[in-house]
């Protein structure tokens, strides 16, 4: 593989965000000598008010697990690299980059002149110290870096990192979108005592509670179960801000989706969350004041089959399931919307996939393929097959009873198992205890089929995840996966990765389900609500959004 | 001599508790560990948290470790939030504590008296109501009154708030009671945003106690009242109010006591519904979701802490019982 120059020349993208970059690094250099923080916003900007139900247990973005946490980081850090929709992976933090010969290394060259919140700058110690506390506090982002040798963390000038992997990795700059910068000496002032030498706690007791970002907000106020504040840093040179553009965003939880509703039409919030029941997601959709904002994500859902234990060690068996799974009754009635899924690994993150088969929903066709199978009816009819739904979701086990009652009438005993995730999680590590169908959805962090593919070979058995449960296995799916792995060039990868996309569909141990649609209700006077980024949950980014108060459908808080 | 025995009764119970529930939620199954740091993280990753958490120790070795750790203070780490299960229960313990004992006020207030006129007026209209009311409390479920009161009073009428403890600034606190706090540093403006919040909260979780309350003390009202002693009263013209109140109800109280001693923990431990729906910060919610996410940590802890308070006021009901009832203290006494 030989050295390339892969800075990207964006055009109009990089220029607008130059240009605001430019001023906003002019000011940021003037003002870097500057104690404290600056963080007003300005008096007329108004107030975001997003209503979620999931806690915020914690502000470190090592930590960020559920939605709303991964949120609430991409708006309070950066990253060297940004997602794009089109072309992957943009400059950010980082203006270009260089990969060594042997594929291993990735040097970066900084932009100067960006400023944390407290309006120190950015350099590449902080870059080194915020990926060295990282995978030394280890936690669930850390699981996507240990290909990284911690050793061989580089940083001969401010402006210049450099990585070495321990093996290459194409998915290496996509994955770095997990990876927010934070601020050193902030952090090392707050830090506590701690086992890691001169890094005491590496700030982990400060970053629960409080932020050290260089994002387009910073944390103001944080009560965890109820309440994190943001405020606009107005010298984020990465956007222009406008007078509609919100000054402050107040991130409030409630666990009940209902109160959520409730507080929604009553105008003490301008967005509810995404997990609002269809039914009443429609209701709020019939008042004039409301948007139901729909983005299709690349969000698969799937029904995991475990592929080692009968019947579905049967292909013929797989198959009879995937037609007996009505998908258009699921996406419409069932979730409100979605789009047909096309194999493992949704359109956005692998398209061009030609002569990829989909089983239709069609009774005739999966008694067809029982036909075939190697179990007569009666032995199936002995089976006492499970399928597991998350316990807290309506509609996981809505999902498993339609696909239950669709067997039934193949003659396939199937019982719906409203289980706990913590239990789902430890059944899929062995064969024998993983559940025969479990429903769930992924949300990949990295926009890389890699991240998804990688159960469908034996690296990905035994996970402690619901598709490390299918325990699947297919050699020419395996090697098509490696080769795909090991080639940078985006296109030429595309052509293993589909290959062994249409081999796996063939071999069908999963049902492929549709891909989510993001449904967001907002009053109407709130826009800026973006499609699919590039990578979850970059189009969450608040700073695009604009709140017009002078709709009268606008309530501000009392 | 009989505090010290008790005090040894309170300790035995304690730690029967704490070696229930610890050995409970790690023999279920399910890995919390991998669950909590969720997908993409290595076998290894996982196997090195639950080292760092002594997960990979026998349960006995576990324990000991534990009941070490809270003699110092420590009660484990939490899983869902990366604090000490100490300090979380620290934090929202006053939130709970406060709104229940608000509800255990707004049961007594008014159970009590209606207890009082229902027994009174036996089979009147008062008692009808009063009855019906009773029944009401105790067949409604908690989280459909909640979500009704809220609708109707926060989002129609626009009353009150419908979330949340407060909507001023967070002060600094004294007690961690903000109705408390507010009047201790005289501050009217917090002491009122404090009630507006805690009041329809806390009127959910009191219906059924109220309920209870009530109907206890009409029947125990109703066997006193039809006692001698009551028409000799009567007899000699003492004033209905002090026959109702100051004799007849003394004597019907102990029924009534022994319901609210075993309803305050009881409602600190099902509080949790309230806090859901009203967005409550307190210990109820944390150990439900603790309960979900096998955080097992958190759910020994807020497990023990409710323990603490079910011997601690039984131990006190118990010392009423004989306050209210010097014969049962004389009798105790050697």
């Amino acid at each position: 593989m030989s050295s390339k120059d892969v800075t990207s020349a964006v055009g109009g993208l990089l220029i607008q965000s130059r240009r605001g970059f430019i001023l906003g690094g002019a000011a940021a250099t003037l003002l870097a000598g500057q104690s404290g923080a600056v963080l007003a916003a300005p008096e007329a900007a108004p107030a975001l008010r997003f209503g979620v139900e999931l806690e915020i247990a914690s502000l470190d973005p090592i930590r960020s697990t559920n939605n709303w946490e991964t949120m609430l980081a991409a708006n309070v850090y950066d990253t060297l690299v940004y997602p794009d929709p089109e072309k992957k992976v943009l400059p950010w933090i980082a203006e270009s980059w260089q990969l060594s010969e042997e594929g291993k290394t990735y040097t970066f060259k900084l932009k100067s002149g960006v400023p944390f919140h407290d309006g120190a700058l950015v350099t590449s110690d902080d870059i080194a110290f915020s990926m060295q506390r990282m995978l030394a506090l280890g936690g669930p982002i850390a699981g996507y870096f240990h290909n990284i040798d911690a050793n061989k963390i580089v940083a001969p000038d401010a402006q210049t990192i450099s990585f070495t992997l321990k093996k290459d990795d194409p998915a290496f700059l996509q994955t770095l979108f997990m990876f927010k910068i934070v601020n050193k000496a902030l952090i090392l002032k707050n830090k506590m005592e701690g086992p890691h030498g001169e890094f005491g706690d590496y700030g982990a007791r400060f970053l629960q509670a409080n932020s050290a970002g260089s994002g387009p907000f910073s944390v103001t106020e944080y009560r965890s179960s109820e309440l994190a504040e943001l405020t606009r840093f107005d010298r984020y040179p990465f956007t222009s801000w406008g007078p509609k553009n919100p000054g402050k965003v107040r991130i409030m939880i409630f666990p009940e989706l209902v109160t959520i509703a409730t507080k929604l039409r009553s105008g003490e919030l301008d967005i509810g969350s995404v997990s609002i029941p269809t039914q009443v997601q429609r209701q709020i959709a019939q008042d004039s004041r409301f948007v139901v904002e729909r983005h299709p994500q690349p969000t698969p859902w799937f029904v995991v089959m475990n592929n080692s234990k009968p019947p579905l060690d049967d292909v013929h068996v797989r198959r009879a399931v995937a037609h007996a799974y009505d998908r258009r009754t699921v996406i419409d009635h069932i979730l409100g919307g979605g789009e047909e899924l096309r194999g493992p690994v949704p359109a956005q993150i692998l398209s061009g996939c030609e002569g990829v088969d989909v089983y239709e929903f069609n009774m005739d066709k999966a008694k067809a393929e029982l036909a075939k199978s190697k179990y007569s009816a009666a032995e199936l009819g002995k089976f006492q097959l499970e399928i597991a739904a998350v316990a807290s979701s309506e509609r996981f086990k809505n999902v498993a009873l339609l696909l239950a009652t669709n067997l039934k009438k193949l003659g396939i005993n199937v019982q719906v198992k409203a289980v706990r995730w913590t239990d789902i999680t430890a059944a899929q590590t062995k064969p024998e205890t993983a559940f025969n169908f479990v429903v769930y959805y992924e949300s990949p962090r990295v926009p890389h089929p890699s991240q998804i593919l990688t159960y469908y070979s034996k690296s990905g058995w035994g996970g402690a995840y619901p598709p490390g449960g299918m325990y699947y296995d297919n050699p020419k799916v395996t090697e098509l996966i490696r080769r795909g792995n090991g080639i940078s060039d985006p296109a030429e990868a595309q052509r293993y990765f589909c290959e062994a996309v249409r081999l796996i569909v063939e071999d069908c141990p999963a049902v492929f389900s549709h891909i989510d649609v993001r449904q967001f209700p907002h009053g109407r006077y709130v826009t800026g609500f973006r499609a699919f980024a590039g990578a979850t949950p970059f189009d969450l980014r608040l700073n695009t959004y604009e709140i017009d108060t002078s709709d009268t459908a606008y309530r501000p808080s009392r | 001599m009989r505090f010290l025995k008790r005090l040894s009764h309170m300790l035995l119970v304690l730690v029967g508790v704490s070696i229930l529930m610890f050995t409970l939620v790690r023999v279920i199954p399910g890995d919390p560990v991998a669950a909590a740091l969720g997908d993409g993280v290595s076998r290894e990753e996982i196997a090195r948290i639950r080292q760092q958490m002594g997960l990979d120790r026998s349960i006995p070795v576990q324990y000991v470790h534990y009941i070490g750790g809270i003699l110092n203070g420590h009660f484990g780490m939490s899983l869902t939030e990366p604090k000490d299960v100490g300090e979380i229960i620290a934090e929202r313990l006053p939130a709970t504590l406060e709104l229940v004992t608000v509800a255990m006020l707004v049961a007594i207030a008014f159970g009590v008296p209606f207890g009082v006129i229902s027994a009174v007026n036996r089979n009147g209209a008062t008692d009808h109501v009063s009855r019906m009311v009773s029944l009401f409390g105790v067949s409604f479920p908690q989280f459909w009154v909640a979500l009704m009161l809220q609708l109707w009073l926060g989002a129609w009428l626009l009353l009150v708030p419908i979330t949340g403890r407060s909507g001023l600034p967070p002060a600094e606190p004294i007690t961690g009671f903000l109705l408390l706090d507010s009047l201790l540093k005289l501050d009217l403006a917090a002491f009122g945003d404090a009630l507006r919040h805690i009041l329809v909260p806390a009127l959910v979780l009191a219906v059924g106690p109220l309920a209870n309350v009530t109907r206890l003390v009409r029947a125990s009202m109703i066997d006193e009242l039809g006692k001698p002693y009551i028409a000799l009263n009567r007899a000699v013209g003492m004033p209905s109010f002090l026959i109702n109140y100051k004799y007849a109800l003394r004597n019907a109280s102990l029924s009534a006591l022994t319901v609210v001693g075993f309803l305050f923990p009881l409602m600190l431990g099902s509080a949790f519904v309230v806090e859901k729906v009203f967005v409550w910060p307190g210990i109820a919610r944390f150990g439900a979701d603790a309960i979900i996410a096998n955080d097992f940590n958190a759910v020994v802890g807020v497990a023990l802490v409710v323990c603490v308070f079910v011997v601690v006021i039984n131990f006190l009901v118990d010392e009423l019982y004989g306050w209210i009832d010097p014969r049962i203290r004389l009798s105790a006494e050697p």
